[in-house]
């Protein structure tokens, strides 16, 4: 063999690893930021200074902790400090904190929700108002707590050991 | 018109992804949030310890060089801090030290992003940095 058809050998392999090596890295060492997160972030929450979303159409505003894609997936992230599950009301924050990044022109398709202990992916309806129809309830119920009606209490111990208002609620237990 | 079909509210009238996660936890939450009722002691501490902890997390998200040390114990961690005191005060003020630092902010994100991908390489990083700090923290023990 001559010393060109092994530098034209040699460069064809070095093209081919050039090419193909990044796609068999991700398939085989999927690629994730440094909080763990697969994808890349697009947007942070920087405090009081970012603005948050709006989706005036649904009556919504508010902001996830990040936004990372991958390919063609758009995670919103909510982030929990505490070592414990998931919970309903973790979902519908972030549920709803999607919706208002939709508004402003982010496609979010999956949502996050990561405590110290867990994560909890949930894949998000394509359209913006069957993903709004999951979360109306509480969207109802928080516009007629603003509008200054009287609410339900559903006391739990453990919710009631958590909650802020705990000393000033007479339904606490 | 019912709300969340087609109008546009003002901003008055959107409620915000917290007051919703709220509704979910409990809709007397936020009756008396909105009546003004004090929060109690515990809460602004679990809160304040919580938005540090969201900080942090923010922090980490936004790091884009993503020091080694950083990666691997924290940006506040002690040991990030005795690597950073090593750094600034021996390394920066001799031409070798220089150098070494030079390598080390060009070679980082590669490196910690190989570790992210591999855990064997994390491991191999993680025992090589551990040794390094041991070395730092019984140096300045003697000291």
């Amino acid at each position: 063999m001559s010393t060109i058809s092994i530098l034209l050998l040699g460069a064809v392999v070095v093209a081919i690893f050039l090419i193909v090596g990044p796609h068999l890295a991700n398939g085989l060492f999927p690629k994730k930021n440094a909080l763990g997160i697969p994808g890349t972030i697009i947007w942070t929450d920087q405090g009081r200074r970012t603005k948050p979303f709006f989706y005036r159409k649904f009556g919504v505003f508010g902001k996830p902790d990040l936004i990372c894609r991958k390919g063609n997936t758009v995670l919103a992230v909510e982030y929990k400090s505490r070592h414990r599950p998931v919970y309903e009301s973790d979902i519908a924050q972030a549920l709803c904190a999607a919706l208002a990044a939709r508004g402003d022109g982010y496609n979010v398709t999956r949502a996050l929700i990561k405590t110290s202990t867990t994560e909890r992916y949930i894949d998000l309806p394509r359209s913006d108002q069957d993903l709004y129809q999951t979360i109306k309830v509480y969207i109802d119920l928080a516009a007629d707590a603003k509008d200054g009606k009287k609410m339900m209490a559903t006391p739990n111990t453990r919710k009631c050991r958590a909650c802020a208002f705990r000393n000033g609620c007479r339904h606490a237990i | 018109m019912r709300r969340g079909e087609g109008s546009n509210r003002t901003r008055k009238n959107l409620v915000s992804a917290s007051d919703v996660g709220r509704a979910a936890y409990c809709p007397h939450y936020l009756q008396l949030k909105h009546s003004g009722a004090k929060v109690s002691a515990s809460a602004k501490a679990a809160r304040q310890k919580g938005n540090a902890k969201h900080d942090e997390f923010n922090q980490v998200a936004t790091d884009k060089r993503c020091y080694v040390a950083s990666y691997l114990y924290g940006p506040e961690d002690c040991r990030t801090e005795r690597l950073r005191r090593f750094r600034d005060n021996y390394l920066i003020g001799s031409r070798t030290g220089r150098a070494c630092i030079f390598c080390y902010y060009a070679l980082s994100p590669a490196l910690v992003s190989l570790a992210k991908r591999s855990n064997v390489v994390r491991d191999i990083v993680k025992g090589l940095v551990n040794r390094i700090v041991e070395r730092l923290e019984s140096r300045d023990e003697h000291n």
